[in-house]
């Protein structure tokens, strides 16, 4: 048979590729095959083994991946420590929350007792802090409350109100004359007196001493426009008159308007 | 002693007394409103013409002055009278801002000299009786009233408490005997601004002009005029604050017995004093 020039090349070309598909490394089923068909089988056979890891410099070397983990663990552990710190914060935040509810529920039903029981502290400024004399609580002021010394005594002082520390509680008294605060409470209002300038709240009154303030005995004839819850009511002289810690006070409309007049 | 009218208007002091009052927010106290219109009582009659400025001639339209006129002339001359008004009040914070409060007002007279009271604003509640010797206020939600002797006519009475109390009821001006006849002595200006409905009814719209107020009437016609809404801008106030009292309700056929205008204080009321103005 006489062989052209294009079956020549064919030939050579199918064996070629006889020759390529027998050298071809495989996959994992016929790596074996393969590598017993003449491959070497260190090559393959080391791939899989567990102490491989060490003869591969490429990948850094055992320590860069345990730093690598330690700062992974150390990320993680801080990323722990936050989301711990943060749930706290939150509980406290939640906690806090409960206590204003809690406040604003004993203030509110607090005035609504006022109502029912103490007309003269009708036009009392609503929403500041107040607890009447006499009021106990296991718990001290909250935190910003200042010690005062009067007199040898010292009161917890706190938004206008002086605490008495007796035995394991905490009692509210009438605000000590000659107390010095260095600043005026919320809610106080001016008041027209024979002295100098005053301000008052829930039967306190107050007087610049300096750069503070300091509690004052009123003069008679001040005036003002509500009394605190806890005062009493008596008659002086055949008059009525309301009773606030030491201080007397008589009803007298001024101009229309209700006030309540020291009484000296 | 009270039901002839008790039920249909006016309550009995004890009742007023015992009743209990809405919260009241605790705000910078208001001018009372007998104080406020102190300034209307004033420009309205209590000053003869001659204060007026000579250089300036007053200039009212005569259909405003007419207006006014009748219903301040049928006002003057009832015996008796009772009427209900809506209150609403400017109040001039320190802060130089303003705030508004509302009250219900209710008055009976009877000529020459009974009087009642009774208002219920944000910020206070309280009722007047004058008996023709004797006025008592009640301040009703702290339950604290006063007397004070003041023998004589309505007139009188107004003229002495703001002498010598510094105030006056409220839309004391209105229930003057002379209040048509010297409404305008001391008005610059007068005009009619147009018709208005006022609770459906029908009104004129009058504004008058004077050196410390304005004053703005709306009034119905016919033969029976009434004031539906006076309206009160006190020009020498910050801000130009503003009384204004809608009318709601007239009555000059409402019966009133002397129960009407006495006052017997309640158990547990505690009496005070007026204090007097100092001049």
């Amino acid at each position: 048979m006489r062989m052209t020039t294009g079956m020549s090349i064919a030939t050579l070309l199918g064996a070629a590729c006889i020759v390529a598909l027998l050298t071809q490394p495989g996959n994992a089923a016929t790596r074996g095959e393969t590598s017993r068909q003449g491959f070497s089988g260190g090559d393959f056979d080391d791939f899989g083994s567990p102490d491989s890891f060490g003869a591969f410099d490429g990948w850094g070397g055992w320590n860069d991946s345990d730093w690598t983990l330690l700062e992974m663990q150390d990320q993680s552990i801080s990323s722990a420590e936050e989301s711990a710190r943060e749930a706290g914060r939150q509980k406290r935040r939640d906690e806090l929350q409960v206590i204003e509810q809690k406040d604003l529920k004993e203030h509110e039903a607090y005035f609504d007792d006022i109502l029912e029981t103490s007309q003269a502290a009708l036009k009392a400024p609503r929403g500041i802090y107040y607890r009447k004399p006499g009021f106990t609580s296991a718990e001290a002021p909250p935190g910003g409350s200042t010690s005062i010394e009067v007199s040898g005594s010292t009161y917890l002082y706190d938004q206008g109100i002086f605490w008495l520390q007796q035995g394991p509680q905490y009692t509210v008294v009438t605000a000590p004359i000659g107390a010095v605060v260095a600043k005026l409470p919320l809610g106080v209002t001016r008041v027209t007196s024979r002295q100098a300038a005053a301000w008052y709240l829930f039967g306190t009154f107050f007087a610049q001493k300096g750069n503070a303030f300091e509690v004052i005995k009123p003069s008679a004839g001040t005036q003002v426009f509500y009394l605190p819850d806890g005062y009493s009511q008596e008659k002086a002289n055949g008059v009525d008159v309301y009773r606030f810690g030491d201080t007397l006070y008589r009803p007298v409309i001024v101009q229309g308007i209700l006030a309540y007049q020291v009484v000296g | 002693m009270y039901e002839a009218w008790s039920g249909g208007f006016l309550k009995s002091p004890a009742e007023i007394a015992g009743e209990r009052q809405p919260e009241e927010k605790t705000m910078k106290r208001s001018r009372p409103a007998g104080v406020a219109f102190a300034v209307c009582l004033a420009l309205l009659g209590s000053v003869p013409p001659e204060a007026a400025r000579a250089e300036e001639k007053p200039s009212i339209e005569p259909a405003a002055r007419q207006a006014l006129t009748a219903a301040l002339e049928r006002i003057a001359g009832a015996k008796a009278f009772t009427f209900r008004a809506e209150i609403v009040n400017d109040v001039a914070l320190p802060s130089a801002k303003k705030l508004q409060t509302v009250g219900a007002l209710e008055m009976a007279v009877r000529r020459p000299n009974n009087l009642f009271s009774s208002f219920d604003g944000e910020q206070n509640s309280t009722r007047l009786w004058y008996d023709g010797t004797t006025l008592t206020m009640l301040k009703v939600a702290e339950n604290v009233y006063a007397c004070w002797q003041a023998p004589g006519r309505l007139d009188d009475l107004f003229a002495t408490m703001k002498d010598k109390l510094g105030f006056t009821p409220p839309l004391a001006p209105l229930l003057k005997e002379g209040v048509a006849a010297h409404a305008f002595d001391r008005v610059r200006t007068g005009s009619v601004v147009g018709p208005a409905t006022i609770g459906g009814t029908p009104c004129k719209h009058l504004v008058f002009r004077g050196e410390n107020a304005d004053w703005q009437f709306w009034v119905t016609e016919g033969a029976a005029p009434l004031i539906k809404r006076v309206v009160i801008t006190r020009k020498k106030e910050s801000g130009n604050t503003q009384y204004a009292a809608t009318f709601l309700e007239w009555n000059f056929e409402a019966p009133l017995p002397d129960a009407a205008f006495s006052f017997t204080p309640p158990k547990g009321t505690a009496q005070c004093e007026f204090q007097p103005v100092k001049r």
